[in-house]
């Protein structure tokens, strides 16, 4: 009798193929406008990418990483790409904005909105501009996040991306005011994406924002960012999503941090049917720092992702990861915290916590922190919890005279400030506070 | 008992200790007094054998026999003890499991039969009346939540169970308030007799009221510096470590 | 708890000439190498098995050629090993007088090991009350005690025994918890499982003394597939032990054994499992690849399921024993420790699935990890939306000996009903310099003094053992971690 051998398993992709040839017709729409297609370089780097896309497809729950999350919602939509017309209201713009001087640069429709910005002067050493602005750093920009099959959306957004932002800061230089990245969702394919590379001890702090257009209609946001944290430098890095209820959001930070660097990282996302931010950090050098912190508010059907790899490659590194979860009426938040330390990087110090709040009977949260450690000298542990509001904690507050939806949203708010504390105090930490106020004063089943 | 002979010893390749000679007989206690960073600790670990102390010069001889190869335990077996400064905590392992694994370890050298549970409980529940202890240490893990004075005290235990010939005793006296400090001395002179020896390094001469040395040395920069009796220990209460140091130089 | 010659011999001695399901009017009580329809239906025939048991087998031969077919072996555990090839495997092996005998001389570095470990005669176990189940090979050898248990009901015998003679209970249960399709190996077993243990405890009733199966396995390139099943009817309490060797090949040998257990209203079932397959050498040649399903169904309320591991052997360990809490008010719990040393791969966990009211489950995991070795926990804890009041503490610690080894974490939690609480803690630490120096100033080698360490590392785990069997784990860290330090 013959040996049994494995048959290669069967295209199960079928329905897919539509779907990526309709995004293909996308691309073929757009690429005559898209930055660079002029330059044969980039024009080929484009189709280039598009055809691992095409090869790799969405990513689905048969990766690892994917296991909780599903983009299928994706493939029942059309995508087209998005309009050339049209900009944000005026109120909608002021309040989204921070309430402080900054470098701000507004994309509507996927494309630098001149008129909303604010770049003003720059100090020596910086670049700042919009990548449908940055000829000659295009091919850095849109250069490959990686090979494995995780980075196919990553792809997609190379092919398509038709704006972001530029951030480049010389040795040495500090800019004092935060950068602001500001996008509307629009109800079409939108791929931004954005280069933010500190010299060697430069500081700086970057606002992402990424709010409601206000078209309740399905629109599709793929954002893909390289961020690299030079030797010593300082980056503060927020992020928030808050795009309207029917929105899909994805996006991707790859992010390196070299010797004696620090890297601190705040992460909200409120908005969406379907999110994930997904982030991966490689430490580089040795005695660099990083300050992980993630917030989900999810209500409605949203299903919000947080996940992120952080790679201990070198010694002497420490990390911190706090991730939060409010999750009300039928809302599903996921994290996945994977943290890898390599052989050889001993003296690691990695400590990760999940808490999470379930505050009506069909929230759900499914979570994965996974600790791979590979050298013996380190310190490393993480910590999950789930459960509802305190009770002992509730039945206090009640008992000084507070009404139980009061008490309870000041339980809310505190548990979300953890997070929120870790924001630079002053406009921008008002900012984000107010950011996840908004969502709790909203009416939610549990409310 | 213990012959130091020009020692000069290495951390991290940092010369710590600098030429030291000592000699304690059977039946002698030695203190070792000095400031701190003089090489106290260093001394100790360097006579217990730890890694990471190395050894670039001279010998130390104990019973006549060389303990620079030996490994920690055979020096252990061989009858060295050392009372630690900050004993470390080891989580899950019971006192009384690790302490009859040590007590028989050093009785299989010696030749003799592993001591029955029974006999071991019994020993051991007597010493400890003598040091005051609650017989509740015996089932708590190693030093795990104990307090400083505590954990002084189970060092001292430790020692009178294992009946070494020469105990170093390294700050013994740290930690602990006066009443713990007298129990403790009068658990190190239980154990004093013609066979048996110690080092006591201390800080202050506070100890040594209570375990009255028959040497004192002055420990500086890696040297002894000055040799006298007991009262040697009353002049640097007295007059403080710069002043004999500054004599000595 | 391993075994060893003297072990079988005595066994062999109180059960007389094999009288359970042997059959030695063969030329080779060794089927030959390979697995096709013939060869489930041979296993069943020299079982003397009826008609849907065959049936049962050959369906799940179908299912398994079909997952063979589709996906193959399973992938996404943390193990890395040449692909099996399923026909180089015997799947029947019956051990004949002369093999028996033959123990006598077994290797001796293995015997030195059992010296090591000072373990116990069987014989003072079973005067100490001890009921035992060998099975050898993949047969069942004899079953001891079977006539005092008989008299109260309680139903401890062969696996084969149990099809002849209690047929109501295996087609009602078996399967039941782990479902013929169920996994890749779990499959593969239920076409060739060739024997293994039955236990059956009736309502109300105590077993008054722990049961026992001990497996080992002899012959060189056969796969073990033993399938165990227990039943613990309604208020009924039992605690089983299971101690698992074999001896020193350069092969790779196979072992998919299936696990399933029953627990009906108020009953408790306490398992406990001390695995020292062979490992393998120091270079990762030869070894046991220990692929096991083992899940228990907490079927009733207020029942209790308890897995408690101590796993020290094998090449490979892939296995997680699960609890499926679906009466309300339903405990599952479990305790492990995983030792690999060497090139030793281990990736073992538990399953605790909460479906019923105000369920509670406990995972305590301890993780050391030696030499070259990997060793992952890798757990789910799942709340399903009617699962009100659930609660779960898990906690996971890795112990690391050396830079070359890896200690890895890998928990799943879902979590759907929000009255549930559900807290994960996981840590990775090393033995010390300084703990290392205080217990060899103490007089211990230090051999001695990192099997003290971790015998407190896992004291949690070990104190969940019945005593004697506590004794002989500890033993066999310490063994198993030689030449890990220095």
């Amino acid at each position: 009798m013959p040996t049994l051998s494995r048959m290669r398993r069967k295209d199960q992709v079928m329905s897919a193929v539509p779907f990526i040839d309709q995004l293909a017709g996308v691309y073929q729409a757009a690429a005559a406008g898209l930055p660079g297609a002029r330059t044969p370089a980039v024009a080929a780097r484009r189709t280039a990418a598009l055809e691992v896309f095409r090869r790799l497809g969405l990513p689905n729950h048969k990766l690892e990483s994917w296991k909780f999350t599903g983009l299928n919602a994706l493939e029942r939509q059309s995508w087209s790409p998005p309009a050339n017309e049209g900009g944000v209201d005026a109120a909608r713009l002021k309040a989204a904005t921070l309430d402080a001087d900054s470098y701000r640069l507004v994309f509507v429709n996927g494309r630098f909105d001149a008129a909303a910005s604010r770049i003003g002067t720059l100090p020596r050493g910086v670049t700042l501009l919009p990548l449908s602005a940055a000829n000659t750093a295009l091919s850095d920009v849109l250069a490959a996040a990686g090979t494995d099959r995780a980075v196919s959306l990553s792809e997609l957004n190379a092919a398509l991306a038709s704006d972001g932002v530029v951030l480049l800061l010389d040795d040495g230089v500090v800019l004092e005011q935060p950068v602001e990245i500001l996008a509307f969702g629009v109800p079409a394919l939108v791929n931004l994406r954005h280069l933010i590379r500190l010299g060697r001890n430069a500081r700086a702090t970057v606002l992402e924002s990424y709010r409601d257009g206000g078209i309740a209609a399905p629109g599709w946001t793929n954002v893909f960012a390289h961020v690299a944290v030079g030797e010593g430098a300082r980056l503060s890095h927020i992020r928030l999503q808050g795009e309207n209820a029917s929105a899909y959001h994805a996006a991707l930070g790859q992010v390196s941090i070299g010797a004696g660097a620090r890297y601190a990282h705040a992460s909200v996302q409120a908005g969406a049917a379907l999110a994930r931010h997904e982030l991966h950090v490689t430490f580089a050098g040795g005695a660099a720092e990083a300050d992980i912190q993630g917030l989900v508010l999810a209500r409605g059907k949203a299903h919000l992702d947080h996940t992120l790899f952080l790679h201990h490659a070198v010694p002497d590194c420490r990390s911190n990861q706090l991730f939060k979860h409010v999750v009300d009426d039928a809302g599903h938040a996921v994290f996945q915290g994977g943290i890898r330390v390599a052989p050889h990087a001993q003296k690691t110090d990695a400590q990760q916590l999940s808490r999470t709040l379930l505050l009506a009977d069909r929230a759900q949260i499914d979570t994965k922190p996974e600790l791979e450690i590979l050298a013996d000298d380190v310190k490393c542990s993480h910590g999950a919890s789930i459960g509802d509001v305190d009770a002992q904690q509730m039945f206090y507050m009640q008992a000084r005279g507070i009404p139980a939806a009061e008490a309870r949203r000041l339980l809310l708010s505190g548990f979300a400030y953890e997070v929120v504390s870790a924001v630079p105090e002053g406009a921008l930490r008002d900012h984000v506070e107010e950011f996840v106020e908004v969502w709790l004063a909203e009416k939610g089943a549990a409310a | 008992m213990l012959e130091i002979k020009n020692l000069h010893a290495t951390v991290d390749g940092k010369e710590i200790l600098r030429g030291i000679n000592l000699t304690i007989k059977a039946g002698e206690v030695h203190a070792v007094m000095g400031p701190n960073g003089s090489g106290k600790s260093t001394l100790s670990y360097v006579l217990a054998g730890r890694d990471g102390y190395e050894v670039t010069q001279g010998d130390i001889l104990f019973h006549g026999r060389s303990l620079l190869g030996l490994e920690p335990e055979e020096r252990a077996r061989d009858g060295l003890f050392l009372a630690f400064q900050y004993p470390v905590e080891i989580p899950g392992v019971a006192n009384a499991t690790f302490l009859r694994s040590a007590v028989n370890a050093v009785r299989k050298h010696r030749g003799l039969a592993d001591m029955d549970a029974m006999t071991f409980l019994k020993t051991a529940k007597a010493k400890m009346k003598q040091l005051q202890m609650d017989e509740k240490f015996l089932q708590r893990a190693v030093n795990m939540g104990f307090s400083g004075g505590e954990k002084k005290r189970n060092e001292v235990f430790q020692m009178l169970m294992l009946e070494p010939t020469l105990a170093i005793l390294d700050e013994t006296d740290s930690g602990l308030d006066i009443d713990a400090l007298k129990i403790v001395a009068e658990g190190v002179n239980a154990l004093r007799g013609p066979e048996r020896s110690a080092l006591v390094i201390t800080h202050y001469q506070r100890l040594l009221d209570y375990i009255v040395p028959d040497v004192v040395h002055v420990l500086a920069g890696g040297r002894i510096i000055k040799t006298g009796g007991k009262d040697l220990a009353l002049e640097l209460e007295a007059k403080g470590y710069a002043d004999i140091i500054a004599d000595a130089a | 708890m391993a075994a060893n010659a003297q072990t079988i011999e005595t066994v062999e001695g109180l059960a007389g000439d094999y009288k359970y399901g042997f059959v030695t009017d063969i030329e080779s009580d060794i089927l030959a190498k390979g697995l096709s329809e013939d060869t489930v239906r041979f296993i069943s025939a020299k079982k003397g098995e009826p008609q849907w048991m065959l049936d049962w087998r050959l369906r799940a031969y179908k299912a398994w050629l079909r997952m063979a077919r589709e996906k193959g072996e399973p992938t996404w555990a943390k193990v890395s090993y040449p692909e099996i090839d399923f026909q180089d495997i015997h799947y029947y092996s019956a051990p004949k007088k002369k093999t028996l005998k033959s123990l006598d001389e077994v290797d001796p570095e293995l015997l030195a090991t059992y010296e090591k470990l000072g373990i116990p005669l069987k014989e003072r176990e079973i005067l100490a009350g001890v009921a035992v189940d060998a099975v050898f090979d993949s047969v069942s050898v004899a079953t001891t005690f079977k006539d005092k248990l008989k008299d109260m009901g309680i139903i401890f015998c062969s696996m084969s025994e149990a099809v002849r003679e209690h047929p109501e209970l295996v087609q009602k249960y078996l399967g039941s918890v782990v479902p013929v399709t169920d996994n890749f190996y779990a499959t593969l077993n239920s076409a060739v499982f060739s024997d293994g243990s039955f236990v059956y405890v009736p309502p109300g009733v105590r077993c008054p003394m722990e049961l026992s199966t001990y497996f080992r396995i002899n012959e060189a390139k056969t796969g073990q597939f033993e399938r165990t099943l227990l039943i613990c009817d309604k208020g009924a309490y039992v605690s089983y032990l299971e101690g698992c060797t074999a001896p020193m090949r350069d092969d790779n040998q196979l072992h998919a054994a299936v696990v399933e257990l029953v627990c009906l209203e108020d009953a408790e079932i306490r398992y406990a499992t001390v695995q020292n397959w062979y490992p393998g050498d120091k270079n990762g040649k030869g070894g046991i690849y220990n692929f096991v399903t083992k899940r228990g169904a907490c079927r009733g309320a207020r029942s209790k399921i308890s897995w408690t591991q101590v796993e020290t052997g094998s090449a490979i360990t892939w296995k997680y024993p699960s609890v499926i809490l679906q009466g309300d008010d339903s405990i599952g719990e479990f305790y492990s420790v995983a030792v690999t040393n060497n090139a030793q791969q281990a990736d073992t966990g538990t399953k605790m699935i909460h479906m019923g009211k105000n369920t509670k489950s406990t995972i305590i995991s301890k993780g050391i990890s030696a030499g070259k070795a990997q060793n992952t926990y890798r757990g789910l804890v799942r709340v399903m939306p009617g699962a009100a009041g659930a609660r779960n503490y898990s906690q996971c610690d890795s112990l690391l000996i050396g830079d070359r080894c890896g200690g890895h974490t890998v928990p799943y939690i879902e979590v759907k009903n929000r009255s549930a609480k559900v807290e994960h803690e996981a840590t990775t630490s090393r033995i010390s310099d300084d703990q290392l120096f205080y217990c060899r100033q103490r007089g211990l080698s230090e051999e001695d003094a990192v099997s003290t360490i971790v015998n407190g590392f896992c004291k949690e785990v070990l104190q969940k053992l019945p005593m004697e069997f506590a004794v002989e784990a500890q033993k066999l860290l310490g063994v198993s971690l030689e030449g890990s330090v220095g």
